[in-house]
């Protein structure tokens, strides 16, 4: 009879249990995922005074959710040396957005596992400038709720316009810095300034290396510096070695030119090991010092 | 030796020299192919990839009920923002109100934003709205944890920006995959805020960098 109890309660445990995992699993289905993915991240490109650019944007639904979303431009300028990007007018800056048409607005309803092409069309004005302009091409997610917070999600497309002419450009390294003692992750700046009126890439190469000369770990990066913009590239060294004394070469290559970044050596480790080494040095020196007394009194 | 003996190997000699110009020719036809191997030209495959960028999140309404209580009661709620990209410059994350309207409005009634901002952020004030994200700004490690109607607790919360002043609330340096962001949501109130079905909407905007 004992045994028939048993077995029962045991079912019944397993039969809650197993619930209790259906309950689960249901809760973390349901938090299904909404949202947009674009493609390209961002397009460069040149139209002469007068002429048009006719481009498309590849919008997805990777998510859970049938989306509905709209398309739209906003001007593109960048605030600070870390380019944080501001998507709204400012005084003095050309809004390049009325140049901007859009063959679709959008969809009520862009399904799950779908995606569709964008065609836009710039077109620059004949009395316009030579030198670069900018706008974000934004995918913005049209969620709609009763209460609470609301939220929305828009991802954007940087444009790099640039309407050729006579355009001046210029530019130079401004700073190259690599502290000698850090923590990990090692860590380089390098600072591109931009003196000219139109935006270039400036490719940042960087390795490090053990003194052996054997490569640690390298980078290579393009970032695009906007006119009259000084642009802060950090480069990390991340998941790289806690400890041990590195040399950091980088070249910046730039409006048809390569510049060669001064050599520096780093010693990265953090504190209790910076302290043992400093107790390793004392040590050793204290060693020599001893030994050579030693030598010293030998010979006399 | 004989001329019979001499004769025989002769022929052998000859028989083996027979066998030796098959033995070439048959190698040379052998060999063939292999000739005709090397006079393949190569080809090369291109292939660009194209730069993406996506952004998800796990509600598109984030609810944060409140029952007042005299003193003030709090809910707390968070949304995970999920983002992922093969820009190998990273991305931007910002978080702002989508209109110069920071309150949360029911009809005539609204509730405020918190006066903290990321950088300063306050415990928040009854009446008030706002949001959080761990380590980030002045908001201290947390963890924050979600509450129903609770006692308003000393966790600080900032103010929504309005949407010509975003936040910015991760920046990256390369390439992302299904990298999230936890933001907490903090709503209020007590007895003197009326009641009703409050409601603002927040833009999460994503860029590669």
């Amino acid at each position: 009879m004992k045994s028939v109890i048993r077995s029962g309660v045991l079912l019944f445990s397993v039969a809650v249990l197993a619930c209790v995992g259906i309950v689960t699993s249901a809760a973390t289905t349901h938090a299904a995922s909404g949202g947009l993915t674009i493609s390209p991240t961002s397009v460069d490109v040149t139209v002469a005074p007068g002429g048009t650019y006719k481009g498309e944007m590849l919008v997805m639904n990777q998510g859970e959710l049938d989306i509905a979303y709209s398309v739209y431009a906003t001007p593109y300028s960048v605030t600070g040396e870390e380019y944080k990007p501001y998507f709204s007018p400012v005084k003095g800056a050309t809004d390049i957005t009325k140049w901007f048409t859009f063959d679709k607005s959008g969809n009520d309803s862009l399904k799950i596992g779908t995606q569709e092409n964008i065609p836009y069309t710039i077109t620059v004005p004949k009395n316009v400038g030579a030198g670069g302009y900018y706008a974000t091409v934004f995918a913005e997610t049209a969620d709609k709720g009763g209460a609470g917070v609301v939220t929305r999600k828009r991802v954007g497309m940087i444009v790099y316009l640039r309407v050729s002419g006579s355009v001046k450009e210029s530019g130079s390294i401004n700073s190259w810095n690599v502290d000698w003692m850090q923590q990990a992750p090692l860590r380089a700046d390098v600072k591109v300034a931009n003196t000219g009126s139109a935006h270039f890439k400036a490719s940042v190469q960087v390795t490090v290396s053990d003194l052996f000369g054997s490569k640690k770990f390298s980078y290579e990066r393009s970032p695009e510096i906007l006119p009259q913009k000084l642009r802060d590239i950090p480069v990390s060294w991340e998941n790289g070695a806690t400890y041990g004394l590195f040399k950091v070469n980088g070249t910046v290559t730039y409006l048809n030119k390569t510049e060669q970044l001064p050599t520096r050596y780093v010693f990265v480790a953090n504190l209790p090991m910076r302290l043992l080494t400093v107790v390793a040095l004392i040590a050793f020196i204290a060693l020599i010092v001893f030994v050579s007394k030693r030598v010293a009194v030998r010979k006399k | 030796m004989s001329g019979d003996r001499k004769r025989d190997m002769r022929s052998a000699i000859n028989r083996l020299k027979y066998y030796g110009y098959a033995a070439m020719v048959l190698l040379s036809v052998l060999a063939l192919p292999a000739a005709a191997g090397a006079a393949t030209t190569s080809t090369t495959i291109n292939s660009a990839i194209s730069s993406v960028i996506s952004v998800f999140t796990s509600n598109g309404t984030v609810t944060a009920n409140v029952t007042p209580t005299g003193a003030g009661a709090q809910t707390i709620a968070s949304d995970t923002i999920t983002v992922s990209t093969n820009d190998t410059l990273g991305y931007t994350l910002q978080i702002a109100d989508a209109d110069a309207t920071t309150t949360m409005v029911s009809g005539a009634n609204s509730l405020a934003a918190s006066l903290g901002t990321q950088a300063s952020p306050i415990a928040q004030a009854v009446n008030t709205w706002g949001y959080r994200v761990d380590g980030l700004g002045g908001f201290g490690a947390g963890p924050t944890s979600g509450q129903s109607s609770a006692a308003i607790g000393a966790i600080k919360f900032a103010g929504m920006p309005a949407n010509s002043s975003p936040n910015t609330l991760k920046t990256t340096a390369t390439t992302a995959s299904n990298d999230t962001t936890t933001i907490w949501y903090g709503v209020a109130a007590n007895t003197t805020q009326p009641t009703g079905t409050y409601i603002d909407i927040v833009t999460y905007t994503c860029t590669a960098n």
